[in-house]
Parts: C-alpha cells; sequence; structure tokens
C-alpha cells in the first residue's frame, strides 16, 4: 500500500507549470523530495494536502482521493505558522480541540523533551525552537503520514541533528511514512529510503535511494570519450574549462573508466544543469 | 469550531486589552460629554474589524495554510471568523447597555444614556457592515479586502444617516449630520428590529459566500 500517489499531477501558473507530476511512496518508508527554489516542491506538497486544486490528475493519500483522514496526517512547513501571541500551553489546547486523537501527554513529553517553555509567547522561541514546536504539534496525534516542507532549513547542525533524530523515531513503526522535501542533501541522505528530484516543474528522478548511489557515479572525462559513450548511459553533463564531468550509470560504462562516487547534492547539480 | 475561536480570541487578546483601555477613556469621556453615542460606535466599529484584525495576524504567520491542515472543513475556518464578529458585537453593546440600565435605574443619570433601539441600531449596522466586508476579505485578503471595509464604513456611517432621515425611519432630535455620526440620540422605532433581523440574514447569506469563496480557492 501507498501512503501518497501521485498520478499526472498538473498545476498550471501563468509563468510556472507542474508538469504531469507522478510518484509513490509506500507505507513505511521516508522519500527525499528535493529540487532547485521554485522547481516545484511546495507546490507538489500543497497538492498532496489539499491546499491547491490540481488542474488535472489524481492524488491518493493511504488509498483515498480527497477528503482524506487528516487525523493520520501531520505536517510541518518551512516555517512556524502559529499566531507569534500564542503559548505552546494554547497551542496545545486549540490542537486538542481539533484532533480527535490529541494526546495532551505526548505533547507535553516532546515540550519536555526540546526544552521549550509551555508559558512563554512564541515570539520568543529561536527559530530552531519553533520548528521543534511544529514538530510536536505533528505528532502528538494518531499520525501515520508526517509531510515536511523544508523542516531543517536555517538550522543549525545540532538542531537538524535532533530533529532527524525524532525521524528515526517515528520511523520505528513500520507503518508510518514521511515525505519530506530538503535542501540540505546531507540530511535526506542519512534518513531517506526513497529520493524524488523534481526540476521545473518535472519529475526528473524517482528511486531507491541506495539503488541510485549504487547505480549513478561522476564520470571525468575529455570531449572524445564522452561521444564515445553509449548515450543512454548519461544522465548529465557540466562542462568546465579544462574537463567534462558526466553522470553516468555505471553499468554502461567500460570497466577500464574511472567512475567517482555521487553524492544526492551532485545529482541535483546535474539535473539542474541539464535545463 | 471552539478550536478556531478559542485561537482568535487568544491571538487577539492583546488587541482587546487595548480595546478596554479605549472603552474606558470612551465611558469617562461619555459620562462629561453627556453623551454616550459615541462610545456606542466607537465600540461597534472596534468589534466589526476584529474579524479582520483576526485574519490579518492569520494572514501574517500563515496560519490558514495550517488551519486548511487541520481535520475540519474549510467551511468551519470561515464561521468562525462570522462567529468572532457576532461575539464582538454582542460584547460592543454591553457597555452601552450598561449606560441604559444605570440611566432606567438613576433618573437623574437620564441626560448621559441611550437607549436600546439606539443600541440595537448601531448593532444592525455592525452586523450589515461585517456581511458586507467578509466576502471581500476573503477573496482578497484582509489587506486588499481592507479597503472595501473603508469604503463599506463611508458608506454605512455617510449614506445610511441620509436615508434614514429621509424615510424618517429614525426620529432625531438633532438633524446634522456630524450629530448623526458621533451622537445617535433621539428615539427610535421598534421597527429597528427589523434592522437587527435583516442584519442576521444577511450575516447568514454573507457566510455561505464566502464559504463558497474560500472553499474553492487555492491557499498559497
Amino acid at each position: 500500500m501507498n501512503a501518497i500517489q501521485l498520478q499526472a499531477v498538473t498545476k498550471q501558473y501563468p509563468t510556472f507549470t507542474l508538469d504531469s507530476v507522478s510518484f509513490e511512496l509506500p507505507v513505511g518508508s521516508v522519500m527525499g523530495f528535493i529540487g532547485q527554489n521554485g522547481a516545484g516542491k511546495s507546490t507538489t506538497i500543497k497538492l498532496i494536502l489539499g491546499l491547491l486544486k490540481p488542474d488535472s490528475g489524481q492524488i491518493e493519500v493511504f488509498g483515498r482521493a480527497q477528503p482524506f483522514d487528516r487525523e493520520q496526517i501531520g505536517v510541518v512547513f518551512d516555517e512556524c505558522c502559529f499566531p507569534s501571541e500564542l503559548t505552546a500551553q494554547q497551542i496545545g489546547r486549540i490542537l486538542g480541540a481539533s484532533y480527535r486523537t490529541w494526546s495532551s501527554k505526548t505533547f507535553s513529553a516532546y515540550l519536555a523533551r526540546f526544552d521549550l517553555p509551555e508559558h512563554k509567547p512564541i515570539h520568543t522561541y529561536s527559530r530552531g525552537m519553533k520548528m521543534k514546536l511544529s514538530i510536536a504539534a505533528a505528532l502528538s496525534h494518531d499520525v501515520r503520514l508526517l509531510i515536511l516542507d523544508e523542516p531543517t532549513s536555517g538550522l543549525d547542525p545540532v538542531v537538524r541533528d535532533e530533529i532527524l533524530d525524532i525521524f528515526y523515531d517515528f520511523m520505528q513503526d513500520d507503518t508510518h511514512s514521511i515525505l519530506i522535501s530538503s535542501h540540505i542533501t546531507s540530511d535526506l541522505e542519512k534518513i531517506c529510503d526513497y529520493i524524488t528530484v523534481i526540476h521545473q516543474g518535472r519529475i526528473r528522478l524517482c528511486a531507491e535511494k541506495d539503488q541510485l548511489l549504487q547505480e549513478l557515479g561522476v564520470l571525468h572525462t575529455d570531449e572524445h570519450t564522452l561521444s564515445a559513450l553509449d548515450p543512454s548511459a548519461i544522465r548529465g553533463i557540466r562542462r568546465g574549462q579544462f574537463q567534462i564531468e558526466a553522470l553516468v550509470e555505471r553499468a554502461k560504462i567500460p570497466a577500464d573508466l574511472p567512475v567517482d562516487r555521487v553524492s544526492l547534492d551532485e545529482i541535483l547539480l546535474f539535473m539542474a544543469k541539464e535545463g | 469550531m471552539y478550536a478556531l475561536l478559542f485561537k482568535d480570541l487568544c491571538m487577539l487578546r492583546k488587541t482587546l486589552r487595548i480595546y478596554i483601555l479605549f472603552l474606558i477613556g470612551y465611558s469617562i469621556l461619555a459620562i462629561f460629554a453627556h453623551n454616550t453615542g459615541f462610545l456606542l460606535t466607537f465600540t461597534v466599529l472596534m468589534c466589526v474589524m476584529l474579524p479582520m484584525n483576526a485574519m490579518s495576524v492569520d494572514c501574517a504567520c500563515h496560519w490558514e495554510r495550517y488551519a486548511a491542515c487541520l481535520p475540519q472543513p474549510r467551511s468551519m475556518i470561515v464561521v468562525s471568523k462570522y462567529l468572532l464578529g457576532l461575539v464582538g458585537l454582542a460584547l460592543a453593546a454591553v457597555p452601552s447597555l450598561f449606560f441604559v440600565s444605570l440611566t432606567t435605574f438613576i433618573p437623574a443619570l437620564s441626560h448621559i444614556g441611550t437607549t436600546i433601539s439606539e443600541v440595537l441600531f448601531m448593532v444592525s449596522l455592525g452586523l450589515f457592515m461585517q456581511a458586507l466586508q467578509l466576502p471581500f476579505l476573503f477573496r482578497f485578503g484582509p489587506e486588499r479586502g481592507r479597503f472595501v471595509s473603508i469604503a463599506i464604513f463611508l458608506l454605512l456611517c455617510l449614506g445610511v444617516p441620509m436615508v434614514t432621515l429621509r424615510t424618517d425611519l429614525v426620529t432625531l432630535n438633532q438633524s446634522s449630520l456630524s450629530d448623526l455620526i458621533t451622537g445617535m440620540t433621539g428615539h427610535v422605532n421598534p421597527q429597528i428590529l427589523v434592522l437587527v433581523g435583516i442584519g442576521l440574514v444577511l450575516n447568514v447569506i454573507s457566510a455561505r459566500i464566502s464559504i463558497a469563496i474560500h472553499c474553492h480557492r487555492d491557499i498559497e
């Protein structure tokens, strides 16, 4: 069963089109959603959440089209959406009255774990604290799917690590799933099972992370060698002043050519350069 | 619903505190100026602005996209704003009703009081304003919708008194327009209750329009 399934989802704006986006997130897995700014990550997430209406295509969450059971979905946006005048305690009361499955005990436990003051207004919190509060709120009801839009952006490595630890804990239950968009690909490399790359509103790549990193590599070469390669082996090219770098499928490259290990960052760069 | 209303009230606590300070100031002014009309007008206007203020704060922190992810229909977000306005209008009438009851029990203070009909008249004006402004606020957002609110405010404050003067709906002791805006004194016909009823019906219609707008729009 899939936690999320998108089929040919299209959304058109005057200056941008999310073009026939399709991917599946199986239950029990974490999908990293990467792309440049303006590539369509947030638009896709908003479409999944029902904030935007697609022009065409189908979106299913746990096998159901809209309206989904929102009790099962936890959301963390790139910024804290709670009014800054409110305190964590008031947020708890508001969400407690909104979710049938809200657990005040779990929420208080998260506040204590994150060292968040219950009675101070949110505007006194640091960015890291605000993100932790958003995560605490997302995890304090009967949530099976976490949808996170850049939850770690702008945070220092220590806080980012703490947050990733929470996601690890959450994924200990194999009925849980996470869709996480981020620019920080090192974070995604740590926790993701699947990687989806979006560029200019189109899905360029969607695969299992380990398989992807195993199958792809970077070949440092010259024009002559490159032209002799099987074109289907080349997934992206970056031309420098002195040499050419190519993102290649290792299996289709002659064994005598040295292929370096590729990182998610490099994959994203190759996809972006390809245009 | 309770959650959204509670959120708005918590969020507006600071604003409400400032309103209370103004209210105390205007109450004192009303006693010394022997006229509670301005107090009534002020409280109604402030309370009509509550949903707009709440929507501005929501907009600033992107609460509405979070609220749209909560397990409740989007229509509840709209209804909660109407309820906030109605609760505000009901509360706006309280200080003036206090003066009404004061003058009932202490005849010597009759010169500073208002009548219940005058209170109801202002509440009905508030209901009209809310019914007219909220669909625009939901359609254009609180920043652009604010201009529509100002236009409605001017229309009601200048237009309605002129119409009522012509149609004798309100029999006025004072006839000048400035007195109409700042001091709604005078005896009001029982038909004023019809105005309140119309105001409430308009709010129901307006809420349905706002729900249709809000449920069909994209939340960025």
